[in-house]
């Protein structure tokens, strides 16, 4: 055998059984390719600025504190820019587009909640950028994109087994009320929140960090703040009156846990729209939310409830209504 | 702020999946005209027909953020080849890193008529043991007949890092064991 035959051989094979695609079958694949290339590049983009903002904002907080150095967290897959696990849910889905386009998901039959997050990038540089989205038609929640808000939608919410559309909206707020309209880009990930044993949580450090941050918060002659500290995996409430009326983001709820888990809060029974999960950051930074829906009518009788989900140590929660005529309201 | 106000917004558009990508001018036709002769380049890398359509789509793909670029030029197929080839030669960390074609023929004697197809086949098949980098030098410069300065130039390399490989690439060939069985036999 020679070269020849080596030639021979090699278009032998070529013209044998060759299966081209159709056109418009390779070109809707080539998009695609497009498609995922732009996604990398975004996701990549999304990464380095994530990785910058934390070193600028976390790097003299942890500076200043010194606090003691956190255990190494478990290995998690990094899909298309979005952590395997985050927040307390596994991945569900995730997306890129521009401003005028939504998000499409399906969530599986008898699943927990659901939380999404949202990035954004507009093509001219606004001061803010404010982001709404609606759930199977119904308004859910608007948000920040500078602050990268996880917002969680609650199983009842998600319509099991179905599919639905996360409609997007994003404008410049930078005129206070007036919403200007904007064109750029969006990724945005949802998350199927799974139970705490289900969890890839990191290790449990030797010394836990000590609570107490919020001890001593004081808001105004006439806002009280409540506190509740459990251990472990226990139900705590707290009932309180209004003595004047409130429109919207009427409590301020404060959080911090030693170690790993869930608090899931409700007021008058209603879940409050924060993800509730906790890691070992959570001792040492705290959590502040307000919740944008929840109003309060004169003399309405208020119940919070916590209830820790596979928490191992201690947790707190302060809490701060704010009723017309308070200070802060 | 209202709901209504972010609604006005958001209800301007439709689904995200439902929205093709524009071709920039020219694209569709090349690929349509052209796709043919690159995809049988691709095929004498890969052995696979359906791994040599994605290679060449991922080809193009990159071809795409350029290609007004490369449009502009007179013939944006030497470019298209060089993405293809270079793709192929840096691409082993993936999904092809296992790719190895096997010797699963059954080991019979043929009548003397189909003896040099056999062996071609075997030819064929020892081709696609070479190291990508190799098989990719030898498909230049024997299927596409490139001269070693153009397939030099194809890779960014040396004329001399070709020679080199080419001659390389013949002794794996020729002591490649299922030749030699041949020989034997």
């Amino acid at each position: 055998m020679n070269v020849d035959d080596l030639v021979r051989a090699m278009h032998e094979h070529a013209d044998r059984d060759a299966v081209p695609a159709p056109r418009q079958a390779r070109i809707r694949s080539i998009e695609r390719k497009v498609r995922a290339a732009r996604r990398r590049r975004l996701m990549a983009a999304s990464g380095a600025i994530a990785v910058v903002v934390a070193l600028v904002l976390g790097l003299p907080h942890a500076l200043s504190r010194q606090a003691a150095p956190l255990p190494a967290t478990t290995p998690i897959k990094i899909i298309n820019g979005y952590p395997e696990y985050a927040r307390g849910g596994h991945l569900l889905t995730n997306a890129i587009g521009t401003f005028d386009q939504h998000l499409k998901m399906t969530v599986p039959a008898q699943t927990a909640d659901v939380v999404v997050v949202v990035n954004c990038r507009p093509d001219v540089a606004v001061r803010r950028l404010a982001w709404f989205f609606d759930v199977a038609g119904k308004p859910f929640f608007t948000g920040d994109c500078a602050r990268g808000d996880w917002v969680r939608v609650p199983a009842a919410a998600a319509l099991n087994g179905t599919s639905f559309t996360v409609k997007f909206a994003f404008a410049s707020a930078d005129s206070g009320s007036h919403l200007e309209r904007l064109d750029g880009t969006w990724s945005a990930a949802a998350y199927v929140m799974v139970p705490p044993s289900a969890y890839p949580f990191p290790p449990r450090p030797r010394h836990l960090p000590d609570l107490g941050l919020f001890t001593g918060l004081y808001m105004g002659p006439d806002t009280p703040v409540k506190y509740l500290r459990g251990t472990g995996d226990e139900t705590m409430s707290y009932t309180f009156k209004a003595y004047g009326a409130c429109h919207w983001q009427c409590l301020t709820v404060l959080t911090s846990a030693q170690t790993p888990g869930f608090l899931h809060i409700k007021i008058n029974g209603v879940p409050y729209r924060d993800d509730g999960f906790y890691d070992y950051t959570a001792a040492v930074e705290g959590r502040e939310n307000r919740d944008a829906e929840l109003a309060i009518v004169k003399m309405q009788q208020v119940t919070v409830t916590v209830t820790a989900e596979g928490m191992t140590g201690q947790w707190e929660a302060a809490f701060v209504p704010y009723i017309v005529g308070s200070s802060g309201g | 702020l209202p709901a209504a106000e972010w609604y006005s917004l958001a209800d301007r558009s439709p689904l995200a999946e439902e929205t093709p990508l524009t071709a920039p001018p020219g694209f569709e036709e090349f690929v349509t005209l052209r796709s043919s002769r690159l995809l049988r380049a691709a095929y004498q890398l890969t052995h696979d027909w359906a791994q040599a359509e994605d290679l060449l789509q991922t080809a193009y793909a990159k071809a795409w953020r350029v290609w007004s670029r490369l449009s502009a030029e007179a013939d944006p197929e030497p470019y298209l080849r060089k993405i293809m080839f270079n793709t192929y030669v840096t691409w082993w960390r993936r999904r092809w890193h296992g790719e190895e074609p096997t010797d699963s023929l059954p080991d019979q004697r043929h009548p003397d008529e189909y003896n040099r197809s056999h062996d071609r086949d075997q030819l064929w098949r020892a081709l696609g043991r070479l190291p990508r980098r190799q098989r990719a030098i030898v498909v230049l410069r024997f299927f596409e007949d490139m001269t070693e300065a153009q397939v030099a130039d194809v890779l960014d390399c040396s004329v001399g890092t070709v020679k080199s490989q080419i001659s390389r690439a013949l002794a794996k060939l020729r002591l490649d064991p299922s030749l030699l069985e041949e020989v034997a036999r």
